[in-house]
C-alpha cells in the first residue's frame, strides 16, 4: 500500500518556502501573501524557541520516567509491526505524555459507555476481541488491549474517579505541558504529539484498519455485515453448497443496507467527489496521497457508519496524512470524530447545531454591543461561526493558526477551545464589525478578517487566557439547555422529509426486490437449505407486511400533512388578507389626505402664479419707465447745455450792450454838455440816434427772453407727455 | 415575497439569492465565475455557507444580488436550511454529467419550498455543459422538468463561462420584473382610488390650471376630428 510520507522526517520540513505556498505546502491566498511573508520569519523564530523548550521538557521527562515509571516505559519499544509503512509507533520520548493522555482517553470512553449503550464502542470491542486472540504474541498491543478491556470491564464510575484523583498526582508536570501546548507544538513533534494527545496507541486495534479496507475490493459488501452473516447463516454448510447461499446472501445484504445504510452509498459517492477538492494543488496530495485519503475515509465510514462521510472530514484526513503515516492518521481521525466531536458530523448534526446555539448565547453575554449591531443588520453569528466550528477552522484561518488551535484542541480533549478561539476572534474583530452597514458587508468582513489572523500566538493566548471563565462544565450546562429544541426541530424535519418525499416509493422498490429474492431463493435453494429458506420467507413476509403498513401510514400521514398545510395556508392567507385590507384602508386615507393637501397647494400655487404675473408686468412697466426717463434725462442734459451756452452768449451781449450803453450815455452827456455850450442842430438829432440805438438794443433782449421761455415750455411739454417722445 | 429596499435610495434593490444543489455540481465555481470571473478546477468543498455580493445592472438600475453559496452534502441541509430565509431567488444546480444530481432536484425543490417563500424565483441550472462526452442528462430532460415545475432553465459551464451570468441575470431580472409589476399594480390601485374618491373635483382642478385658450384649441381639435 502506498502512503504519504510524513513531512516531519528527520525533524526537517520537506516543503521549504515556495511561491504562493506556506511552509506546510498549503496555498496562501494572494491577498494574504504579503502578510504571510511578514509573519514567516516570526513563525520561524517561534518555532526555534519552542523546539528548544520542548527538547528541554522531554529530556527532563525522560530522566524522571526512568525513575518513576521505569517498569512501564520499557514495554514501549520500536517494534516493527503490521505494515511498517502505514503504521509507526510514537517515539519513545513521548511515552510519558502518551501514557498520561491515555488515562484521559480512557476516562472519556468510560463516560461515553456509562451513557446510553453506545454503538461505536461496542463495535470497537467486538473487533478488539478477535484481534487480540490473533495477535497474542504481540506484547505491546496486548498490554494496551488488556488495559483497554480492563477499563471496559471495570465499573466505570470508580475507575474514572480514581483516574481523576490519580492523574494530578501521577503527572505533576501536566501544567507545564499545558503551557507548552498553548505555546505551540514544534512541527517536528506535531504528528506524534497529536497521536499521543488523542491516545492513538490506546485506541488502536491491530489489523482493524486493514480489515476495514479489505472489504474495499468487494464494493457491494460491508465487512461487518459480511462476517456476521457468514457466521450466523453458513455455519455447517459444506463447501459445494456455499455458492448458492452466497447468491441470496449478497442480495439480502443489499436489501438490508438499502434499509439501514442508505447513507453509505451516499457517502462513497460524495467523498469521491471531494478527494481532489482536499487541499487542491498540495504537493503531497498526488495520486498516492489521494489514494491514501480515499482509503482513510472509506475505513472511517465503515468503522462508524452512523457518521459515514461528512464533508470537512476530508480536510481533517488530509491534514493528518501530512503529519503522520496512514494508519496513525486513521486512528487519530477516529479519536477526533468519535470522541472529541461525537454527534457533530452525524446525519442530523445535532451537536453542531447545539454548539452554535450555545456559542450564540455566549456571544450575547460577552459582546452585547456587537450582538445588538448584528441583530440590527439581521446577521446571525452562526452563519459565520458554524463553518468555523464544523471545519475546526481549517481553511478559515491561516494554517499556522489552525495548527496552533488544533494543538490545544487535541490536548484538551474537548471542543472548549473552539468556543474560546471564536470568542477571541470576535473580540479582535468586533470593533470593525460594528462599523458595517449591511449584512453582506458584516459577514464578508468577518470572514476575511479571520482569514488574515496570522498572529497565531496572540489568538491562541487570548483564547486560552482571556476566556477561562468559559469552561467545559459551563458548556455542558448550556448544551443541555439547548439540546432539546434542536432535537425537536430535527425530529420535525425528519418527519416532514419522510412524509413529503414519499418514503412509500422507496419501500415499494424494496418490496419488489424482496419478492424477487424470495422467488429466487425458492427456485435455486438446494434441499438442505429449505428450512432456512422457509424461515427467511416467513421473515420476509413479516417484513413485507410491515412495509405495506408503513406505506399505508406514510400515505395517511402525507394526506394529513397536506390537509394541515392547506389549512395552515388558508388561515395564514386570511390573516394576511386582513392585514392587507387594513393597510389598503390606511393607504386610501393617507391618499385622500394627500390629495386634499395637493389641491390646497395647487390653489396657493395658482394664486402665487397670478401674483407673480402681475408683478412681472409691473416690473416690465417700471423698466420701460426707467428707460424713457433715462432717455429724457439725456435729452434734457443736451438742452441744458445748449441753454447754458446761449445764456453765456447773452451775457456777453448784455455786457457789450451795457458797455455800449455806458459809452452812449457817456457820449450823450458829452453831447449835452456840448449842446449846452455851443447850441447846434446836432443836439436835436443826437437823442434820436440814442433812442434808435436803444431801440436796436431792445429787440435782442426781447428775443433772448422769448427763447428762454420757449426752452422752458419745451421742457414742460416733455415732462407732461413722455409717450410722444418715446 | 420580501424585498429589501434601501430607504434612502428607492432605486437601490437588494435581492437574496441562494445557490443549491448536490455536492460538487459546481455551485461555488458558478459563483466564483460570476462574481470574480475565476474558476478553480479543484476548488475546496464548501462547509456551511459562503457568501458574495454582486452588483447587477437591470434596465439602468443598479441591483445588488446577495448570493449565498451553500454546502451540497445531504446532511448539511439541517444547517443550511436556515440560510434560505428571506431568499427571493434560487439557482438549483445539477451536473449534466451525473444523473444522480439531476434525480435529487425534486428533493432540493422540496427543501427550498419548506424553508423559504413559495414564490421564490427559481432557475434550474444544468452545469458543466462543457463535458459533452460525459453527458448523462439531456437538455430536453432538463427543459421538461423545468417546465413541469415552473422553473426557468439554462445549461451553463463555469469552466468556459457560457451562460453563467445569463443564469444569474435571468433570476435577478425576473425578480425585478415581479417587483416592478407590483409597484405598477400599487400605483394603478392608487389611481383607481383617486377617481373613486375625488370624482369631478380633479377635473375642476385641471380646468383651472389649463389656460382657456388651450382648452379652446383642444376642444376645437376634438370637434374637427
Amino acid at each position: 500500500m502506498s502512503f504519504i510520507k510524513p513531512i516531519f522526517k528527520g525533524g526537517l520540513r520537506v516543503y521549504e518556502f515556495c511561491r504562493n505556498r506556506d511552509s506546510y505546502g498549503f496555498a496562501v491566498r494572494p491577498q494574504h501573501l504579503q502578510r504571510y511573508r511578514e509573519y514567516a520569519t516570526i513563525y520561524k523564530e517561534e518555532e526555534e524557541e519552542r523546539s528548544d523548550r520542548w527538547k528541554d521538557f522531554l529530556e527532563r521527562q525522560a530522566e524522571s520516567a526512568h525513575v518513576v515509571e521505569g517498569e512501564e516505559i520499557p514495554t514501549v519499544k520500536e517494534i516493527p509491526q503490521g505494515d511498517p509503512q502505514i503504521w509507526a509507533p510514537v517515539r519513545l520520548s513521548l511515552g510519558a505524555i502518551e501514557h498520561m493522555m491515555s488515562h484521559q482517553i480512557k476516562r472519556m470512553k468510560d463516560v461515553k459507555n456509562a451513557g446510553i449503550g453506545n454503538h461505536l464502542s461496542t463495535v470497537d470491542e467486538d473487533v478488539a476481541r478477535p484481534s487480540r486472540g490473533i495477535h497474542e504474541d504481540d506484547s505491546e498491543e496486548e498490554f494496551y488491549d488488556l488495559e483497554r478491556s480492563d477499563s471496559f470491564q471495570d465499573t466505570s464510575s470508580t475507575d474514572s474517579v480514581n483516574d481523576g484523583v490519580s492523574r494530578e498526582s501521577l503527572f505533576p508536570w501536566k501544567e507545564e505541558l499545558e503551557c507548552l501546548v498553548q505555546g505551540g507544538v514544534p512541527m517536528a513533534l506535531r504528528g506524534e504529539l497529536w497521536q499521543a494527545f488523542v491516545g492513538v496507541r490506546a485506541c488502536r486495534v491491530e489489523n482493524y484498519y486493514q480489515d476495514l479496507l479489505a472489504s474495499e475490493t468487494n464494493i457491494d459488501s460491508d465487512k461487518d455485515l459480511d462476517s456476521s452473516l457468514s457466521n450466523n447463516k453458513s455455519k455447517g454448510s459444506s463447501t459445494d453448497q456455499e455458492r448458492e447461499p452466497e447468491n441470496w446472501k449478497g442480495q439480502i445484504e443489499k436489501v438490508i443496507r438499502c434499509m439501514d445504510f442508505v447513507f453509505i452509498l451516499e457517502f462513497s459517492f460524495v467523498y469521491s467527489q471531494d478527494l481532489p477538492r482536499t487541499f487542491p494543488g498540495h504537493p503531497a496530495l498526488d495520486e498516492d496521497g489521494r489514494n491514501a485519503l480515499r482509503r482513510l475515509l472509506t475505513a472511517y465510514a465503515r468503522h462508524n457508519p452512523s457518521v459515514g462521510y461528512c464533508q470537512a472530514m476530508n480536510f481533517f484526513a488530509g491534514l493528518l496524512l501530512l503529519l503522520m503515516p496512514e494508519e496513525n492518521a486513521f486512528w487519530t481521525l477516529t479519536g477526533i470524530i468519535d470522541y472529541y466531536f461525537d454527534g457533530y458530523y452525524s446525519e442530523e448534526m445535532i451537536e453542531s447545531q447545539v454548539d452554535q446555539l450555545v456559542f450564540e448565547e455566549l456571544v450575547r453575554e460577552r459582546f452585547p454591543k456587537l450582538v445588538k449591531h448584528l441583530d440590527y443588520l439581521g446577521v446571525t453569528v452562526a452563519w459565520v461561526t458554524g463553518p468555523w466550528f464544523l471545519s475546526i477552522f481549517v481553511n478559515m484561518l491561516p494554517w499556522e493558526t489552525v495548527l496552533r488551535v488544533w494543538d490545544v484542541l487535541l490536548f484538551e480533549g474537548n471542543r472548549l477551545v473552539l468556543f474560546r478561539t471564536a470568542l477571541a476572534l470576535l473580540e479582535l474583530y468586533g470593533p470593525a464589525l460594528v462599523t458595517t452597514k449591511d449584512a453582506g458587508d458584516a459577514i464578508t468582513l468577518l470572514q476575511s478578517l479571520a482569514g488574515s489572523t496570522f498572529d497565531s500566538s496572540q489568538l491562541v493566548l487570548t483564547a486560552c487566557m482571556g476566556y477561562q471563565a468559559i469552561n467545559e462544565a459551563r458548556l455542558c450546562e448550556l448544551r443541555d439547555k439547548h439540546r432539546p429544541s434542536v432535537i425537536a426541530a430535527s425530529d420535525e424535519r425528519f418527519k416532514g422529509l419522510r412524509v413529503s418525499q414519499g418514503l412509500a416509493s422507496k419501500l415499494h422498490n424494496e418490496d419488489d426486490v424482496l419478492h424477487s429474492i424470495s422467488e429466487g431463493a425458492s427456485v435455486h435453494s438446494p434441499p438442505g437449505l429449505t428450512e432456512q429458506v422457509m424461515c427467511l420467507r416467513v421473515e420476509l413476509c413479516n417484513l413485507l407486511e410491515e412495509n405495506r403498513s408503513a406505506i399505508l401510514r406514510a400515505d395517511e400521514l402525507e394526506t394529513a400533512l397536506m390537509e394541515m398545510v392547506k389549512q395552515d395556508n388558508r388561515r395564514q392567507l386570511s390573516v394576511k388578507v386582513e392585514v392587507l385590507e387594513q393597510e389598503v384602508a390606511d393607504l386610501r386615507q393617507a391618499l385622500a389626505d394627500k390629495q386634499e393637501q395637493e389641491r390646497a397647494v395647487i390653489q396657493v400655487l395658482m394664486r402665487v402664479e397670478q401674483e407673480q404675473r402681475i408683478t412681472e408686468d409691473a416690473r416690465r412697466f417700471a423698466e420701460q419707465d426707467a428707460a424713457s426717463q433715462r432717455h429724457n434725462a439725456h435729452v434734457l442734459q443736451g438742452k441744458y447745455d445748449d441753454v447754458l451756452a446761449s445764456i453765456a452768449l447773452m451775457e456777453k451781449r448784455v455786457v457789450m450792450a451795457e458797455s455800449m450803453l455806458e459809452a452812449t450815455l457817456h457820449y450823450q452827456s458829452a453831447q449835452v454838455k456840448a449842446q449846452e455850450s455851443p447850441r447846434s442842430p446836432r443836439v436835436e438829432t443826437s437823442p434820436i440816434r440814442v433812442n434808435q440805438e436803444i431801440e436796436q438794443d431792445l429787440p435782442t433782449k426781447k428775443f433772448s427772453l422769448l427763447s428762454k421761455s420757449f426752452g422752458l415750455g419745451h421742457r414742460d411739454s416733455l415732462m407732461d407727455n413722455p409717450s410722444t417722445v418715446l | 415575497m420580501t424585498f429589501y429596499i434601501n430607504e434612502e435610495q428607492m432605486e437601490d434593490y437588494l435581492f437574496k439569492i441562494v445557490l443549491i444543489g448536490d455536492s460538487a455540481v459546481g455551485k461555488s465555481n458558478l459563483l466564483a465565475r460570476f462574481a470574480r470571473d475565476e474558476f478553480y478546477s479543484n476548488s475546496k468543498s464548501t462547509i456551511g455557507v459562503e457568501f458574495q455580493t454582486q452588483k447587477i445592472d437591470i434596465e439602468g438600475k443598479e441591483i445588488k444580488a446577495q448570493i449565498w453559496d451553500t454546502a451540497g452534502q445531504e446532511r448539511f441541509r439541517a444547517v443550511t436550511s436556515a440560510y434560505y430565509r428571506g431568499a427571493v431567488g434560487a439557482l438549483l444546480v445539477y451536473d449534466i454529467s451525473r444523473r444522480q444530481t439531476f434525480d435529487s432536484i425534486g428533493r432540493w425543490l422540496n427543501e427550498l419550498h419548506t424553508h423559504s417563500d413559495m414564490n421564490v424565483v427559481t432557475i434550474l441550472v444544468g452545469n458543466k455543459s462543457d463535458l459533452k462526452d460525459a453527458r448523462e442528462v439531456s437538455t430536453a430532460e432538463g427543459k421538461v422538468l423545468a417546465e413541469a415545475q415552473g422553473l426557468f432553465f439554462m445549461e451553463t459551464s463555469a469552466l468556459d463561462s457560457s451562460n453563467v451570468s445569463a443564469a444569474f441575470q435571468t433570476v435577478v431580472k425576473e425578480i425585478y420584473n415581479i417587483l416592478s409589476r407590483k409597484v405598477i399594480l400599487v400605483q394603478e390601485h392608487k389611481k383607481q382610488d383617486t377617481s373613486w374618491m375625488e370624482n369631478g373635483k380633479t377635473i375642476v382642478l385641471q380646468g383651472e390650471t389649463n389656460h382657456e385658450a388651450d382648452s379652446r384649441t383642444w376642444r376645437a381639435k376634438c370637434c374637427s376630428s
